[in-house]
């Protein structure tokens, strides 16, 4: 524990010691290549040892992330891990329970009996509750790569561990840049990721304060720093998506034109991927610009919903954007008084794929989704992207989906998406355009939590 | 579908928690019904609701909470602490073993100890969540809003909500 962060916790105004924090938690690193390593522990003592051995590698928040390290390299160590490392009980009494009983396929949206359920994950490989942490290396390039990963793999075998392979072909969880910030659906992504404010004093009235993201700051650890073993540290919910881009092209050729019969075939791909997304390809906001991208607004984010587009004529209240951060519209009383927020990491993986016929190859997206509370903040936003049910724009159909990134699967749910226009609404059904491979909730533990975790030597 | 809550709190049995739950009794009307009648009212997500207490010898030994509600039970217990606190920070500390109200009044330790004190129904869960049990439905997944919206429900909720209102 810092002295810093310990000495004024329980005080008014904190400064976050960044030197305490994972990097992949404060920074947002630009390299090219990321691979993400799982393991399952052998015994404690060794796992431990494992720990003690990776923990001078591991890159902490206060290293400036431009230009990055390289390697970057983090983990996250799952609740089953933290078990198997022989936590102490009063550290392990710390985590909430939401993180204890693991992913929730409930809520995640993650349907029984449809191809992202839990059963089919890891390519059906192993189990969630084996894994027991993940290392996440950040590069530059793929010989930075190798010795990065060997540098992990070394020590995971000197500690008796087991890597997890999560394919059949047998490769491992590797994400390249596709080039410009494109995922793979063609969007741009990295464009509204929150601004966090990591001193009290200094935090800006747009900046999200830093308690939403890290733990030991709330009750009883604000009050006192023995029930703070977690400060610092954060929860993460990796997650493997794989998206379907032949389904998602033919879609756009069949239904674009369909939907916008005046525009030619192509613009009315695009403006139907936009309705979407409630964002062009190229990042304007449809708030700002519904007619056509503009490259002057590609980064924008100063826009509301509630009085720029409160009928949905330029955004449409399922389009992404405006279901995960419905910004200044209006919520229903029963959910939170304001929106919840995460820290978003990801890279896409995979090769490109251009036109509809599916080439059979796995690409997708690995996203780490970061926050202190996982029911407030990460299962609020499942909910809301399984059912678009948080808002009374959503009054007269409270059945619709997240048009990109829902379970079509889920019950109860009517996978039509609505797009309210000036001669009235058009609607077409949607598909499934992702699916769930795989899920962990990690904690990211601080330095301080990670010293402590690989030195003592709890009931075993 | 609806979830159940079947909120099972057992009571102190020391003679000023029971003189305490008399007095909720005998105010109950008042005190508990009208605010939390209001409060469910605009929530719009509970389908019904009532408490009912399990006495033995003269002693009050349970108090359930019981109700059928729509959606995330996170946002419903988060919806009664902060609009219904009063109500459960007396509820709670009738409570056998209950933490204080200090304690409780997070959303996550509310949550939790809402959870802890809720018993899953018996039987074969029918929305495939197998943490829940068996509950009947005549009106299949319909939420409150699209039994309100289709009018039958909605007139009674409505004229209970404004009856309240003006109460």
């Amino acid at each position: 524990m810092t002295e810093l962060s310990t000495a004024t916790a329980a005080q008014d105004a904190v400064r976050v010691d960044l030197g305490n924090v994972q990097g992949l938690v404060a920074r947002m690193y630009r390299q090219r290549v990321v691979r993400h390593l799982l393991f399952r522990f052998g015994g404690s003592a060794e796992a431990r040892g494992f720990l003690r051995g990776l923990l001078p590698h591991i890159t902490l928040a206060d290293a400036s992330p431009d230009p990055a390290p390289d390697p970057v390299v983090n983990v996250g160590i799952t609740y089953h891990g933290l078990q198997a490392l022989g936590a102490e009980p009063a550290l392990l009494d710390e985590l909430s329970s939401a993180f204890r009983e693991g992913p929730d396929p409930h809520q995640l949206g993650d349907a029984a009996e449809s191809a992202s359920a839990t059963e089919n994950w890891w390519e059906g490989r192993f189990s969630t509750e084996d894994v027991h942490c993940i290392v996440h290396l950040h590069v530059s390039c793929d010989e930075a790569l190798q010795t990065a990963s060997a540098l992990a793999r070394t020590l995971a075998q000197q500690s008796g561990m087991t890597e997890l392979i999560p394919r059949i072909d047998g490769t491992v969880l590797d994400a390249r840049s596709l080039g410009g910030g494109k995922l793979h659906f063609g969007y741009t992504d990295g464009i509204s990721h929150v601004d966090v404010g990591w001193d009290d004093e200094s935090r800006t009235p747009q900046q999200v304060d830093f308690r939403e993201f890290l733990l030991g700051y709330a009750g009883a650890a604000a009050r006192s720093d023995e029930n703070a073993l977690l400060r610092d540290g954060a929860y993460g919910a990796f997650r493997w998506i794989y998206q379907d881009v032949a389904t998602f092209n033919r879609f756009l050729g069949a239904e674009g034109p369909r939907m916008f019969p005046d525009r030619a075939p192509g613009d009315a791909e695009e403006l139907l991927a936009a309705k979407m997304m409630g964002r062009w390809r190229d990042g304007t906001p449809l708030v700002l610009s519904p007619d056509r991208p503009d490259p002057t607004m590609t980064r924008r984010n100063d826009f509301g919903y509630e009085h720029d587009d409160p009928d949905g004529l330029r955004c449409p209240f399922s389009a992404h954007i405006r279901v995960v951060n419905p910004r200044d519209q209006r919520l229903d009383p029963i959910v939170a008084k304001k929106v919840p927020a995460v820290i978003r990491r990801g890279m896409p993986y995979g090769p490109l794929l251009e036109g509809s016929e599916d080439d059979g190859v796995d690409r997708g997206l690995f996203g780490i989704f970061m926050c202190a509370d996982i029911r407030r903040q990460l299962y609020s936003l499942t909910g809301w992207i399984k059912l678009n049910d948080f808002s009374p724009v959503y009054d007269s159909n409270r059945r619709v989906q997240d048009a990109l990134f829902a379970n079509r699967a889920q019950p109860g749910a009517v996978a039509q998406f609505t797009i309210p226009g000036e001669g009235g609404e058009a609607n077409v059904m949607l598909p499934d355009f992702v699916r769930t491979k795989g899920t962990a909730f990690l904690l990211y533990p601080s330095k301080s939590t990670l010293q402590r975790l690989s030195e003592q030597a709890g009931p075993v | 579908m609806a979830s159940a809550l079947n909120l099972t709190i057992p009571l102190k049995q020391d003679e000023h928690a029971q003189e305490m739950l008399r007095q909720m009794m005998a105010t109950f009307t008042e005190t508990v019904q009208k605010p939390l009648e209001k409060a469910l009212a605009e929530s719009k997500i509970v389908h019904f609701a009532r408490m009912v207490l399990i006495e033995e010898d003269q002693r009050g030994r349970y108090l359930l909470v019981l109700t059928e509600f729509d959606g995330d039970p996170m946002a419903y217990t988060e919806f009664f602490r902060t609009n219904l606190g009063p109500i459960f920070e007396q509820l709670f500390s009738l409570a056998e073993g209950a933490p204080s109200w200090e304690e409780l009044d997070s959303p996550e330790a509310f949550l939790e100890y809402n959870r802890s004190l809720n018993l899953r129904s018996m039987g074969t869960s029918a929305d495939g969540d197998e943490r829940h049990g068996y509950m009947f439905s005549a009106v299949g997944d319909k939420t409150v809003r699209e039994l309100i919206s289709q009018g039958g429900p909605t007139a009674s909720g409505d004229v209970a909500a404004a009856a309240v209102a003006a109460a």
